[in-house]
């Protein structure tokens, strides 16, 4: 699928909304293309699933069936698609390191657009790591890609639009969803409230959300807003979730618990490149600084869709487009005046956009009392088992800096490499040292980008040993040394 | 702002000796550019052993290991330091052959023990070995530590003495008045009668500015490590004429490197992986122990280190100026050394007559070139 040596004139990674307008715009312009995606159809995150689903993507929602548009202009549009297929490593000329079916193989692009998506924000609290707890979004690509749903009395926690969506999903669906535990509160709403107005001018997002809400009402879920605490709890696995309002507390049974607290773009190639991020003090994640057409302080280097700026599955695809066309003028294929007059639409309608995400930005800010656990013995690295405690030490013995955190307590070592703890570590030094952000950079991020098999890593020796790889020494005398090592 | 000494740069060497120079009542301020163990002293291996090493580094090397055995006492933490054994393997009798010199060399400069082990000895101590593997030198006490364990507990001991450390100021240029040495930093200025040179792959730079010719080559140190898997080994592996080391920590990763490296960037502090070397040294530890096939690359790293001309350390006083002492340049045996090198040092600096001569280290060995 991918054959090594290639040259292609545009390497877009990610195939979900801005990815697939990308190759879209970028096509159509003349450009030829290939599509890097780990899953095994286009979609992303967003659209999973809908590319071979027939018949029953009403359940996901009118947003959802609307992927099915973009999708077939992609696949009308000859990029060439890699999928499965994953990056694991760039360099700063543009070359990629790409594995497909067992192997890797090294392709160089000209130009890049990145539309790697979101991931998660992790939400660590005590119990979290108890069989039955996951993510809301993890629970979400399992119903839309596999059909699998939770059994038992399922509750969701935390903040963000997905949480809302899901829940309703899983009432279409018939599941009976107990709780949603809602860590946004009067503050977040009042502080949204001014933006508002503005948001139902620019768009249906507001009004949407009002929909979901109001049938999750009507359908009787336990609606909780304001949840300041909340605990999984069981044995060998959950039984029970906790939660307090203020003083407060309650308790239900679950057997399944979907935390969900926002999402935050996944800046890992970005970093790789040591492209210099800056850090939104809303969102409370890293981005790069782009132009309008998404490009980076990397020459070659675009970035597209909610993997640099949380913007939803519109936007992305819009940002997508202006990506794909900016990509076309600079490898010569159409000229500025005709890059400008395909996008003035699309830049219009982001410029609109911008108000609606303001109030849900506001409206659903990750909850202050969640972005760090409380109690010392809560697991923050997963991989390595470090708690908060070992972290809260290492910072009050002066360590305020997530890289020597991650080196000497291992927290971000693990495979996931960081994505489950780094935020929650760099939230920790915030809070604790009163560190601003931007003087505590995020992890550095080293290849691979995501772990690769021996087998497939050794292949990328070539036939030829390196000069130094035997070491120069015989026998000669009976007194001999070599160089150190 | 006054102090007994100054320490420029706070990886293992600076750490050390400002901790040592600290218990022997001195008032130390330590300055640092980034941060502790930014570069060869956080990003070596760990590795704590002599085999290959050049034989004028023997005896310091012994008296390294004995403080390593005494980490605990002397820094107040283990530093990870695990005396699991050093085995250096025979792919060929020729090999072995050389692996009998080496060890004959080594027995006439220090007396760290050295076991030669035939076939059958190797499988039972290491029975995942490839076949082709004929034998090996075995050293019991070596072993190997937590890199950026160990300095940070260096630093936090030094700070516990009252060592002050300044993070985040490049010292810019450094110059003997009447009679403090002046080290003019990013944003302060520091000013103490004695000045030590830790400055690891900068260190030359330094020692220039105080009247001694010297010149390092920078390189970039580079390893991979797997993801935990089950026992596969368990001494710390090397092999004779091969690029290779290869160690298990405890908690089931495997850290590969052995001497293929990166490519380093002294300006701007950073360094970046050769990728095809990188896997040429994975490859190797999956000859030598097949086993490791199964396993997954989670991460490369690379960290920048200054080679001597002769490949032996700088340690002991400047011969440019009176005052100043230097410790860098140690060709990637430093963090095996640190330990000691700051015991060592700081007995010079005090006055005091050093355990083991340190005179084979002395920079006037290059001026002398010059």
């Amino acid at each position: 699928m991918v054959e090594a040596g290639w040259t292609v004139e545009l390497a877009i990674i990610g195939a979900g909304p801005a990815g697939m307008a990308a190759a879209v715009a970028a096509s159509e312009s003349g450009v030829e293309c290939l599509v890097v995606d780990e899953c095994t159809e286009p979609g992303g995150r967003i659209y999973s699933g809908l590319a071979s689903r027939t018949g029953s993507e009403g359940l996901f929602g009118d947003d959802y069936v609307r992927g099915r548009e973009l999708m077939e202009a992609f696949r009308a549009s000859g990029a060439r698609q890699a999928m499965p297929a994953r990056l694991w490593e760039i360099d700063s000329e543009g070359h990629l390191l790409i594995s497909s079916e067992g192997r890797s193989s090294r392709i160089a692009a000209r130009r890049v657009i990145l539309a790697t998506g979101a991931q998660e924000r992790p939400m660590p609290l005590p119990g979290w790591t108890l069989p039955g707890v996951m993510t809301a979004g993890g629970a979400q690509i399992l119903y839309k890609r596999e059909g699998l749903v939770p059994e038992g009395p399922v509750v969701l926690a935390g903040t963000g639009p997905l949480l809302f969506l899901l829940a309703w999903q899983y009432l279409r669906a018939g599941i009976k969803v107990a709780g949603v535990l809602v860590t946004s509160g009067a503050r977040d709403v009042s502080k949204a409230a001014p933006y508002l107005p503005a948001a139902i001018v620019s768009g249906p997002l507001a009004a949407k959300g009002g929909k979901l809400v109001t049938a999750l009402v009507a359908a009787g879920v336990r609606l909780a807003f304001g949840v300041t605490k909340i605990e999984a709890q069981g044995k060998e696995q959950l039984e029970r979730v906790s939660y307090w309002r203020g003083t407060r507390s309650y308790s239900m049974p679950a057997s399944v618990l979907l935390l969900h607290q926002g999402i935050v773009p996944d800046t890992r190639v970005l970093r790789r490149l040591r492209d210099p991020l800056l850090w939104d003090p809303r969102g409370r994640y890293w981005h790069a600084k782009t132009d309008d057409f998404g490009a980076t302080g990397i020459d070659f280097l675009a970035v597209a869709g909610d993997g640099n700026r949380i913007v939803g599955a519109e936007a992305s695809r819009l940002q997508g487009s202006l990506a794909g066309y900016d990509a076309a003028m600079r490898l010569g294929k159409i000229d500025r005046p005709e890059r400008d007059r395909r996008t003035t639409g699309a830049s219009r309608r982001l410029a609109a956009m911008k108000r609606e995400r303001r109030f849900l930005d506001t409206l659903f800010a990750p909850s202050s009392g969640f972005l760090a656990p409380a109690c010392d013995d809560t697991i923050v690295c997963r991989c390595e088992d470090v708690t908060a405690g070992a972290i809260r030490r290492a910072v009050a013995s002066s360590i305020t800096d997530s890289n020597r955190l991650k080196t000497l307590l291992r927290c971000g070592m693990g495979p996931c490499q960081g994505r489950f703890c780094e935020l929650t570590v760099a939230e920790m030094v915030g809070t604790m040292s009163g560190a601003r952000p931007e003087d505590n950079p995020p992890l550095r991020i080293r290849p691979p980008l995501k772990p690769v098999d021996v087998e497939e890593f050794i292949a990328m020796a070539g036939d030829d040993e390196p000069a130094e790889a035997r070491i120069p020494i015989r026998r000669v005398a009976a007194r001999s040394s070599v160089d150190g090592r | 702002m006054g102090a007994d000494v100054i320490v420029i740069g706070a990886g293992i060497h600076g750490c050390s000796v400002a901790m040592q120079l600290a218990e022997r009542g001195a008032k130390v301020v330590v300055v640092e550019k980034t941060a502790p163990a930014a570069h060869a002293s956080g990003a070596n291996a760990g590795s704590i052993h002599h085999i290959a090493r050049l034989v004028p580094e023997l005896p310091l090397a012994e008296f390294a290991l004995s403080i390593w055995h005494r980490m605990a006492e002397i820094v107040g933490d283990d530093c990870g330091f695990r005396p699991v054994g050093h085995l250096k393997i025979a792919e060929s009798e020729e090999d072995m052959e050389i692996l009998g010199d080496m060890c004959e060399a080594a027995a006439d400069a220090c007396c760290i023990r050295e076991d030669i082990l035939g076939q059958e000895q190797l499988r039972r101590l290491e029975p995942h070995l490839a076949p082709h593997c004929v034998g090996g030198v075995y050293s019991p006490d070596c072993g190997y530590a937590l890199p950026a364990h160990t300095v940070d507990a260096m630093r936090r001991r030094a700070e516990e003495r009252g060592v002050r450390f300044v993070f985040g100021q490049a010292v810019r240029e450094i110059r003997r008045g009447s009679s403090d040495w002046l080290a003019l930093a990013d944003r302060d200025r520091f000013a103490a009668p004695v000045l030590v040179n830790c400055a690891g792959a900068w260190g030359d730079r330094l020692a220039r500015q105080a009247g001694d010719a010297i010149e390092l080559t920078p390189l970039a140190l580079q390893m991979a490590v797997l993801g935990r898997m089950p026992r596969v080994m368990n001494t710390v592996i090397g092999l004779t004429r091969r690029l290779l080391s290869i160690k298990q920590f405890g908690n089931g990763t495997v850290v590969i490197g052995g001497g293929y490296r990166g490519k380093p960037d002294l300006e701007s502090g950073t360094s970046e992986l050769d990728m095809a070397r990188s896997a040429y040294n994975v490859k190797a530890a999956v000859e030598t122990f097949p086993i490791l096939a199964r396993g997954q690359v989670v991460r490369c790293w690379t960290g920048i280190e200054g080679r001597s001309p002769d490949g032996l350390p700088i340690i002991g006083p400047g011969r440019g100026e009176e005052g100043i002492w230097h410790a860098f340049g140690f060709s990637t045996h430093g963090f095996y050394l640190g330990p000691a090198v700051g015991i060592l040092l700081a007995d010079l600096i005090t006055g005091r007559a050093p355990a083991v001569t340190l005179s084979p280290f002395d920079i006037g060995r290059f001026t002398a070139m010059a």
